[in-house]
């Protein structure tokens, strides 16, 4: 692959790829001269080997000289052999066994000496002046072809035309036989480019910025992924390591107290009933994460029966008001009708309790309303805290994964999984669910469930 | 949330060394070492967040130890310490952090007495408090 850009020397050229191979036409010797000695001077601070063949109005001896006056010491590139400047008719000598259908295989060829001495590539120029006396169909063809066989070289060539002696046909020629002709018109140089070439560009450069634009967004995205599934990592190990540390502590301080012979029986009682508990925190826990893995896998199971769901809401109320009485929440609920569908009776109570303990998690001592209603041929449960809201900006990712409003030194426990949970049950229901929030103002999640059964995917 | 009914029966039980406070927001591991450090004969006083730990310290005899942990809601453990630093009668109490998952290298950087992993290794956190208290 030949990738790199090379600098031309030119301003109005710029960077070049290896490969390129363009024109240029001139009026006067200054012309040239503006163009190939900064070329050339480019093409030494490159380290390329420089190959200037010259012609009328600008022979080898003017050229010499006016490049010494950039870079004295002219001499001893010449030596090394980096740098010829050669007249046609030498060059004419020197390669005039050469026939113009294999002549690129000349430069090729020249490349490759060049880059075996250690220069970093090929750079060269001709002046076709002297073409009047040659055949212009088949030099034209010759050009034509060293645009092909330049491409995967790292070769640029520069061929200058004097655009006195080219009528209007050989223009059209060499113009379309090279990427694109530089010239200077009322002091300024320009470039012409083919129009197809121009979109080409412009097409590529867009289609470059789009995909680097791309490439940030996905970096952006995998980035943010990595940093959460690194905060879950970091809570779900804290989340477990919480109860079974309680669970050590209590059995050391048996295993103690049982050496010492001071246990009495209604402290290993009392013990061990704690230890339970600690097991038992940690079962939920991992039926949690187990949750988590069939809800991400879409297997959540449900099992579909009669179920009301007042009925529901109260006997989670009545099961989850120890956690309530602890956080010093008082629930108010309001299921008066019963409201009837089909649906997973443990997964809807699913819903309420993690809908309930985030409520209680983030709005301790605040007072929680339950509402249970029918709206339109569905049911709707709805929960309102009056804790300290959800910001707008969060509102849309509070039911995403491991997602916790509060940073992780600030963890207040939990996997940060109950809201996704949530909306993955709604989900498979057919439900919608959502919210309600203004900070300061507490919050109210609105589940709305379709009262017919579940259609299997 | 300090458990001054717990300070006063502690007394009465006539526990033979020093006090212990130990800052942890699971109430679950809070009243397992308090349970494990009462039958080694420490007087245990417990704190739920670092700003309670502050107000304890704040209105009580110093203790011998704190064992703190680092992820608590209202003021983590790194708040703690930055606060105990700042004061001179706070800063010169050994501190033990007891910890679940916190960035130990961050924790490390705030050079504490101790450091500890949860679960605990109750050989190496009983040494530790013979020598300071």
């Amino acid at each position: 692959m030949v990738a790199a850009d090379v600098d031309s020397g030119i301003p109005a050229v710029g960077l070049l790829p290896w490969g390129s191979h363009f024109c240029q036409f001139y009026d006067s010797q200054r012309d040239l001269a503006d163009a190939l000695v900064p070329y050339f001077l480019a093409g030494i601070r490159g380290n390329a080997q420089c190959v200037w063949v010259t012609a009328d109005p600008l022979r080898a001896h003017q050229a010499r000289d006016l490049f010494r006056a950039a870079v004295p010491n002219i001499d001893a590139l010449e030596r090394s052999g980096q740098l010829e400047i050669i007249d046609y008719q030498d060059w004419y000598l020197k390669t005039g066994g050469l026939k113009t259908e294999t002549l690129h295989q000349m430069w090729i060829e020249r490349q490759a000496i060049a880059l075996q001495k250690g220069y970093s590539g090929l750079r060269a120029s001709g002046n076709t002046s002297f073409l009047e006396v040659c055949d212009w169909k088949s030099f034209a063809d010759y050009e034509a072809r060293l645009t092909g066989a330049f491409r995967g070289h790292r070769i640029v060539g520069l061929c200058a035309y004097s655009l006195g002696r080219c009528n209007s046909d050989s223009v059209i020629d060499v113009v379309r036989s090279h990427q694109f002709a530089l010239t200077r018109r009322a002091n300024q140089w320009e470039l012409i480019e083919s129009s197809s070439l121009k979109i080409a560009k412009e097409e590529l450069r867009q289609l470059n910025e789009e995909l680097e634009e791309r490439v940030r967004q996905r970096t952006a995205e995998l980035e943010e992924a990595l940093r959460m599934r690194e905060d879950f990592i970091s809570v779900a190990s804290h989340e477990l390591k919480t109860p079974l540390t309680s669970l050590q502590l209590y059995i050391e301080s048996l295993l103690r107290a049982g050496a010492k012979g001071t246990c009495s029986a209604g402290q290993l009682a009392e013990r061990l009933t704690k230890a339970k508990a600690e097991c038992g925190r940690l079962e939920k826990l991992v039926n949690y994460l187990l949750d988590f893995s069939r809800a991400l896998s879409g297997q959540l199971a449900l099992t579909p029966e009669e179920v009301d769901l007042s009925d529901v809401a109260r006997m989670t109320a009545e099961r989850f008001s120890e956690n309530l009485d602890k956080a010093g929440c008082k629930l108010s609920l309001r299921a008066d009708a019963p409201i009837t569908g089909l649906w997973d009776r443990l997964r809807v109570e699913q819903v309420l309790v993690n809908i309930l303990s985030n409520a209680i998690k983030y709005a301790p001592g605040a007072p929680i309303e339950v509402t249970v209603t029918e709206k339109d041929g569905h049911a709707v449960m709805s929960v309102r805290d009056h804790g300290p809201g959800i910001p707008p900006q969060d509102q849309g990712r509070i039911f995403d994964r491991f997602v916790q409003l509060s940073p992780p030194e600030h963890h207040r426990g939990g996997f940060g999984l109950g809201l996704w949970i949530v909306r993955k049950i709604v989900d498979a229901f057919r439900g919608s669910l959502d919210l309600q929030s203004e900070p300061g103002a507490g919050t109210t999640f609105r589940v709305t469930l379709p009262r017919v059964p579940v259609q299997s995917e | 949330m300090i458990d001054d009914q717990q300070n006063a029966m502690s007394e009465a039980d006539g526990c033979r060394l020093g006090t212990i406070l130990v800052v942890d927001d699971d109430p679950g591991v809070l009243e397992a070492l308090e349970t494990l450090l009462v039958d080694e004969g420490y007087h245990v006083v417990t704190a739920c967040h670092g700003r309670a730990a502050l107000s304890y310290l704040a209105e009580h005899e110093a203790p011998c130890v704190i064992l703190l942990d680092m992820m608590m809601p209202i003021m983590d453990g790194y708040g703690f310490l930055a606060e105990q630093r700042q004061h001179p009668a706070f800063s010169r109490i050994p501190v033990v952090v007891l910890t679940a998952g916190a960035n130990s290298n961050r924790v490390r950087a705030l050079c504490p007495t101790g450091f500890l992993s949860k679960p605990v290794d109750v050989d190496a956190l009983l040494a530790f408090l013979e020598e300071y208290c």
